[in-house]
């Protein structure tokens, strides 16, 4: 009977922990009932081995026969499984867009500062592609968790629509645009554009060394790189955002801009994220400020690194909530109800 | 491009399909007594009611899991066995998928007796 033993471990080792033992013993026991009729049918007093060859195989392999056990859960179920292709295809042809225009960036920086060789274009184009590669890969997965997420929780609420009246259904809100909300955002960026292209050496630490105001910019050549990159962003939200304030209702195709727009954004904050420490100070650099030996340590050692892991895990938490948003929004707008736009 | 072809659904599968809409109540219709898997199967299979038991043993535990069956473990001789019987949520349920039944049979009976009479 070690055949039997066999083809319920088998079975067994496809199901879940919570239920195996239990659907282990309902196989094993309608194994052992099948043999018992088919010993009365042959007139036989024991069940032979050839028996249990004939009922295993009238039984077909393990899987099929654990098949009908497991339940039907999705990473991605059919009805998200078109909007997430969808989602996919706007963020790797965003990327594709993105790493174009660093590419182009890129040659020109170098261009001005070393030459344009064909072995510095191929450099750049292998160091582009391998940023594409990777932010391709890394995308796909931050995509396909947002979207498990959204099943999952998607499931919880199927639950609740048992309870589900016609009085439950909201009512349909207007497409108006939060004015102040747009000035609010249209200050910020021209904030944002003001001091990391005129007055970068702002975000640093500032010292007065003989009664003069010294600054010693902190950030690196790793958030410098995709400056570019974020003025293009920031300019195409500045021009949207004036023009909203003024229209004051959303329409079609500005909803899908501005769904476009955070999608780079969100293309940038990866490359961000993944491009290494964004603060830190070149050793020569400390001397503008005339500090100890101890407070500079302090500073490079423990505050240093510490800083670039929270800006790191804050841009993270910034790229999945960005991405859940954007993911609200087409949501919404392919099931045709309006966005409701949550007022300051 | 979609073809004809593509689209042809063989009368086996359409049967199959028609067929397994049926298994829950053909089931549960012997379950008043309990019974356990094998000796369901071919009670049915007696009474003419093929089941493959790849479709009916997890189709039973779903049942339970609804709380339209009940089981026990009873330890027969040295041979254990589940016994399900229907629970008495599982009795109202098969009531109202009785009168469904018969309402059915009742409308799709006129409407392949208008088409034959055509």
């Amino acid at each position: 009977m070690k055949l039997i033993d066999r083809y319920v471990n088998e079975v067994g080792d496809i199901l879940p922990d919570e239920t195996r033992k239990d659907i282990e013993n309902e196989i094993r026991s309608l194994i052992e009932d099948r043999l018992m009729d088919r010993c009365e049918e042959e007139g036989a007093a024991e069940p032979t081995e050839e028996m249990v060859k004939e009922i295993l195989a009238e039984m077909g392999p393990p899987e099929k026969t654990a098949k009908g056990y497991l339940p039907e859960v999705y990473l991605i179920g059919p009805r998200y499984f078109f909007i997430f292709k969808k989602v996919m295809t706007i963020v790797a042809v965003a990327q594709l867009i993105a790493v174009a225009v660093l590419f182009i960036v890129r040659l020109v920086m170098e261009s001005a500062s070393t030459g344009l060789t064909a072995a510095v274009t191929v450099g750049v184009l292998l160091e582009t592609l391998a940023i594409l590669g990777q932010g391709l890969v890394t995308s796909f997965a931050i995509v396909v968790l947002i979207f498990a997420a959204i099943e999952w929780s998607q499931r919880k609420m199927d639950v609740q629509l048992k309870f589900w009246t016609p009085q439950t259904l909201n009512e349909p809100a207007p497409e108006k645009i939060s004015r102040v909300g747009k000035i609010f955002e249209i200050i910020f960026i021209l904030l944002a554009l003001t001091v990391f292209n005129i007055y970068p050496e702002w975000v640093g630490i500032s010292n007065q060394v003989n009664g003069e105001w010294r600054h010693l910019p902190v950030l690196t050549e790793n958030f410098w790189r995709f400056l570019p990159l974020l003025n293009i962003a920031w300019s195409a939200s500045l021009v949207l955002a004036m023009y909203l304030s003024v229209r004051g209702i959303w329409e079609p195709w500005s909803k899908w801009l501005d769904i476009g727009i955070k999608i780079f954004e969100m293309v940038i904050l990866f490359f961000l994220i993944s491009s290494g420490p964004l603060v830190g100070v070149p050793p020569q650099g400390w001397n503008e400020l005339g500090w100890g030996q101890e407070a500079i340590a302090a500073l490079q050692n423990n505050v240093f690194p510490i800083t670039n892991i929270s800006i790191q895990v804050g841009l993270g938490v910034a790229l999945v909530v960005s991405g859940v948003e954007v993911l609200r929004r087409i949501f919404k707008m392919t099931r045709g109800v309006p966005i409701i736009e949550i007022k300051p | 491009m979609k073809t004809d072809k593509d689209t042809l659904i063989p009368t086996e599968a359409l049967v199959q399909e028609l067929r397994r809409g049926t298994v829950v109540m053909a089931a549960m219709t012997q379950l008043y007594e309990p019974q356990y898997g094998y000796s369901l199967l071919k009670r049915l299979a007696d009474k003419g009611f093929e089941v493959d038991q790849g479709t009916l043993y997890p189709m039973l535990r779903r049942l339970e899991g609804n709380g339209l069956l009940e089981s026990d473990w009873i330890v027969e001789g040295s041979r254990p066995r589940r016994y399900y019987k229907l629970s008495p949520l599982g009795k109202e349920t098969l009531a109202s998928l009785t009168k469904e039944w018969q309402a059915l049979v009742a409308v799709l009976n006129q409407l392949i007796l208008e088409e034959e009479i055509k």
